[in-house]
């Protein structure tokens, strides 16, 4: 319930904040602090020191230009949720932020704090996955962009090296313009047990030009659906192309069942919910 | 004076206190010097202790003292159970406060940390150092009860803590009846999760000899009788207070070892000492609900009409005897399984098992849901097996208005009631066939609607004392009330009752408004202090305003008689001829002349003129103790969507109508209903304690146990009748459990009701969306079998 004793350290810059990381082995970034600090106070976390970033400002902007969407890492999710701009150019975004936790969590918890914490049921995986975001790093040895694809590992793990800080996270532009995401909340814990992030562009015949669809919660990996958007491809959304992408995209996961939740009802919720969005895709 | 309160919506007086942080809870208690406590628990369900080493954690800076089970025992009794029913072979096994040879579940307190800081307890808890040889753990009461299973306690054999039978003989009907069903059902095991986790703060006066315990407690009478003997503290010098409490629900009934060993270290120290458990110590540390395997049978005609029902009843005790444990499962339980209908046969046989899971005790409802679930149940099966609407299965045996008081199988005599009434309206409310006919039409697209019926009646307000005693309650039932007039016209009401959230700091003093023509704000109500109220025996099992409120009713007429005799002789008039209306004394038929309760009270307390032989003051004291107990009774419906793809249950309607009697305040009755009903659908589709193999609890935090949240409920549709109560002084009967009893029952029968045309007929709750699912799919499977 308290967690082991810890230093607490606010950075200004970017540079402070590296130079704080690169001196403590065992220090960890502060951002929203709503994984670390339940993690800590169950002692599951024992960081000798925290680092917090949020006041950084190059971290707490939202930039749009002609072929991007630059979310800085410190930017809160009712930030989000309220950016006007954001909300005509990738609705997405906004409503998959409205559906995460509750009013509390979505005032403090970050974008960048939930890329960093890399849970594998996050709402927002499925959208940087789906939507081909890069995650902008810079550490020691300088800035890597890391695609989307590239970044989780395993669960509550990414490819970022300790030393280095998530800056922020792009979203090219222009993405199709018909776009959702599903969520099928956990009765408990309300993260998703399968949330689905979906775009489609189609051409003047209605047929598919563009798709991409990404599933979070189900698997023990969110994961792209590359299967269900192939099939989508070049087609017509009818009745039966939709529920065959669904079938196929569901099947690319890799599914744990745990004593509430089997695996073979994660991979048919998966296969729902990829279908609804799909279909509210079409309708829309 | 010109509208009366009573009856009135009234809003909550505790209420500001509540919703601006001033509330005076457990936590919230600060002293000077204060010592905090942090438990160590047992990480194994089940074993040995070989040693403990804390050596490492008493030199750490700040801490005070670290105590284990082997040195207290012999300085500090076991906890004791308080519910021993008659002729059940009860086993009452010993319950250290800290374990010291053995532990019997994960959560056992092993040591407690004494240190100047809650954070500093903390770390010393890592510091403790303990050698354990784990035992097999079982945590199933059937697979404890079989021969191979892990033993508990030597001086239990077979796991079994109590055999309890009752009723009269069904053998002979049910072979005689042209229909029988049978059914297999798992009441599983809740968690109680009240908002407020329980606390304890304790202050040791080495100069009197006083102890003040700070507890979380719905009774703290109870538990000064219960630490007095535990600690060997004399009453007169035992305080406790449990003025603020975040709600109970059953689990601050139990004594528990955590508020004996806070009081311990105070006493042993010289210094106070507060402790407050975590959420995840709460998931394992405090006692649990309900947790059941019943088989349960009914007998009946082809046309309807039920012969006999019998329960044989497997219930999950714990590894410990919890306060009330005993009595949930039987007495709680056994004597209602006919629930509202008029059954001339029935029995119920109950096995009381250890293993190795928190102890279980009350649980909002206690042993009543558990009864109310099993009959509604059955009900909608024989209604299936005759193939007869539940409705009309269930208006053919319900309990007719003329049969009132009826006494029932087992000897109860239910008080007052219109059964019939109650289901005429809510059906009326629902539009019975409009929406069978919508459940036909969805049905053929493909969309699964079902509703689900209980028509429940269930007791509280338990009493008199002397059945109390009858079925083994180590108590009594009756309670305390005092109306303490002030000399400027304010009053003080004390109740030995022990609200934690009811509201009745609000419903008494409407009460006494009512019957001293007082304005509300006038009155205050003091209770949760033993030092300040009569010995009373607290709140639960929906007794507060029954049994409490009938003392008060009584205290507060005794003060209108006194006050009477004085305004006659104030008025010189004889006392007969004085009327008391809307806070005035005046002569019969004339206001001309007339005096004010006020200026009574002043002439009371002044005694300049008091007529001869009546004392001075203005206060009165009662002892209710109420006649029998009291039933209310009525009809909820619940109508629910199940999406076949994902298994998920929604809630469209939820209609209930109650009768709790004459009701004193209908705002709260309204909100004591809401969060019942909230709380039993939370058993039917959410809510549910799992274990694993090594009796893990593996449901331990609210990421995996999943309590009913606000978005999961349509408006709640409500009505009631009104059936006053002859058993006491206000007519009214208790309403803080019925909808947890009513709605669990409900809701599961409506979910049943949608998936019959699929083809499933059993299903263990919670019905999660997995379970619902995978139970669709093998009902599909067995059908694609078949064809």
């Amino acid at each position: 319930m308290i967690p082991a004793a810890f230093q607490y350290e606010r950075a200004f810059s970017v540079e402070e904040a590296l130079t704080a990381l690169a001196s403590d082995p065992d220090a960890k970034l502060l951002s929203g602090g709503h994984s670390l600090l339940p993690m800590m106070k169950l002692r599951l976390a024992r960081p000798t020191k925290l680092i917090d970033i949020t006041r950084i400002p190059e971290l707490c902007t939202i930039t749009i230009e002609s072929d991007r969407i630059s979310i800085g890492a410190a930017v809160r999710y009712h930030q989000v949720a309220g950016d006007r701009r954001l909300a005509d150019v990738m609705p997405l975004l906004g409503e998959a932020v409205r559906v995460i936790a509750d009013p509390q969590v979505r005032h403090r918890g970050t974008i960048g704090g939930s890329a960093a914490h890399a849970d594998p049921a996050s709402d927002l995986a499925a959208v940087f996955l789906a939507s081909e975001a890069e995650f902008r790093v810079l550490g020691p040895r300088g800035e890597r962009r890391i695609p989307a694809d590239g970044w989780y590992v395993a669960p509550l793990v990414t490819t970022l090296e300790p030393d280095e800080m998530l800056m922020g996270i792009d979203f090219p532009r222009p993405l199709s313009s018909r776009q959702t995401y599903l969520k099928f909340p956990h009765p408990a814990s309300g993260y998703a047990l399968a949330g689905v992030a979906a775009l489609l562009s189609l051409d003047a015949e209605g047929r598919v030009r563009k798709a991409s669809v990404a599933v979070t919660g189900a698997a023990s990996m969110p994961f792209r659906a590359e299967a269900a958007a192939d099939r989508l491809l070049g087609q017509t959304l009818t009745k039966d192309v939709v529920r065959e992408a669904s079938e196929l995209g569901s099947g690319e996961g890799e599914y744990t069942g745990d004593v509430q939740y089997s695996a073979l009802y994660r991979q048919n919720l998966a296969r729902v919910m990829i279908q609804r969005a799909l279909e509210r895709l079409v309708q829309a | 004076m010109s509208q009366s309160v009573y009856g009135a919506r009234v809003r909550r007086k505790e209420d500001p206190r509540l919703v601006t942080g001033h509330g005076q809870y457990t936590d919230d208690v600060q002293l000077p010097g204060l010592l905090y406590a942090a438990m160590l628990r047992s990480p194994h369900a089940h074993a040995r202790i070989l040693s403990i080493d804390a050596r490492d954690a008493e030199a750490m800076p700040g801490v005070v003292k670290v105590y284990t089970g082997s040195q207290l025992k012999g300085l500090v009794a076991p906890i004791p159970t308080a519910w021993i029913p008659p002729e059940s072979d009860l086993k009452m096994v010993e319950h250290p406060v800290l374990a010291y040879d053995r532990v019997r579940y994960a959560g056992d307190g092993v040591a407690m940390v004494v240190a100047e800081s809650r954070a500093l307890a903390e770390d010393a808890l890592d510091a403790i150092r303990v050698d354990y040889e784990a035992l097999p753990a079982v945590y199933d009461q059937v697979r404890a009860m079989a021969t191979d299973a892990p033993q508990l306690h030597g001086d239990a054999p077979g796991n079994v803590a109590l055999h309890w039978t009752v009723g009269t003989d069904t053998d002979e009907v049910f072979r005689a009846a042209d229909v029988v069903v049978s059914q297999t059902i798992r009441q599983q095991r809740l968690i109680p999760n009240p908002m407020e986790p329980r606390s304890a703060a304790a202050l040791y006066n080495g100069a009197t000899g006083e102890l003040t315990l700070w507890a979380t407690s719905q009774n703290p009478h109870i538990h000064r009788v219960l630490v007095s003997g535990v600690l060997g503290i004399p009453e007169h010098r035992l305080r406790i207070v449990s003025t603020d409490v975040g709600g109970g629900f059953g689990s601050k009934i139990a004594c528990y070892p955590d508020e004996v060993l806070v009081a311990y270290a105070a006493r042993d120290l010289g210094v106070p000492v507060k402790w407050t458990e975590t959420r995840s110590e709460h998931f394992t540390a405090t006692s649990h609900g309900r947790d059941h395997v019943d088989e349960v049978q009914l007998a009946g005609t082809r046309d309807g009409k039920v012969l006999a029902v019998r329960v044989k009843a497997y219930a999950n005790m714990g590894a410990y005897l919890s306060t009330a444990g005993p009595g949930v499962p039987t007495i709680l339980f056994g004597l209602i399984v006919n629930g509202a209908y008029d059954i001339a046969h029935a029995s119920a046989e109950v096995y009381g098992v250890f293993t190795n899971t928190t102890p279980v005790d009350a649980y909002r409802g206690a042993g009543r849901p558990e009864a109310t679930f099993l009959i509604e149940r059955i009900m909608d099966r024989y209604a299936a097996a005759i193939q007869m609407d539940p409705v009309e299965v269930r208006r053919r045996n319900l309990i007719r208005r003329e049969q009132f008081p009826y006494a029932n199988p087992f000897g109860l005599s239910y008080d007052s009631g219109d059964y019939h009434q109650a289901l005429d309206k809510a059906l009326a409310m629902l539009d019975y066939p409009a929406i069978r006919r919508e459940q036909e039409a969805l049905r053929r697209q493909g969309k699964y609607i079902g509703i689900g019926f209980s028509t429940y009646v269930e007791m509280c307000g338990l009493g008199p004392s002397q059945v109390a005693g009858a079925v083994g309650f180590q108590g009594g039932l009756w309670e305390s009330a005092m109306v303490r007039v002030h000399p400027g016209g304010k009053v003080s009401v004390f109740t030995g009752a022990s609200p934690h959230g009811q509201g009745e700091e609000t419903t008494f003093a409407q009460i006494v408004a009512e019957k001293l023509g007082l304005p509300l704000e006038d009155i205050e109500v003091v209770h949760g202090d033993t030092n300040r109220i009569a010995m009373g025996w607290g709140t639960y099992g929906s007794r507060t305003t029954a049994v409490g409120g009938g003392a008060l009713a009584l205290a507060a007429d005794r003060v209108v008689a006194k006050a009477k005799t004085i305004a006659a002789h104030m008025l010189e008039i004889p006392e007969e001829a004085v009327q008391f209306e809307e806070g005035r004394f005046h002569p019969e038929g004339s206001r001309d002349r007339s005096v004010s309760f006020q200026e009574v009270t002043l002439q009371a307390y002044l005694a300049w003129n008091l007529p001869a032989g009546v004392e001075p003051g203005l206060e009165a004291s009662a002892f209710y103790d109420p006649t029998n107990f009291t039933y209310p009774f009525g009809t909820h419906i619940a109508v629910v969507s199940v999406d076949a793809e994902t298994g998920e249950t929604r809630l469209m309607r939820y209609i209930a109508v109650d009768d709790c009697g004459p009701t004193i305040n209908p705002m709260i009755v309204e909100g004591q209903i809401h969060g019942g009903i909230a709380q039993g659908v939370g058993q039917a589709l959410y809510e549910g304690a799992v274990y694993d193999d090594d009796a893990q609890l593996v449901t331990g935090s609210f990421l995996d146990y999943a309590m009913p949240k606000a978005r999961f409920f349509p408006r709640i549709e409500l009505d009631h009748t009104v059936t006053p109560s002859p058993h006491n002084p206000l007519g009214v009967k208790g309403v803080g459990e019925t909808g947890t009893i009513a709605s669990t029952p409900a809701v599961v029968n409506a979910v049943m009701d949608a998936l019959a045309p699929l083809g499933v007929d059993d299903l263990a709750m919670p019905f999660t969306p997995a379970r619902v699912w995978e139970a669709i799919q093998a009902a599909e499977g067995r059908k694609g079998g078949q064809s």
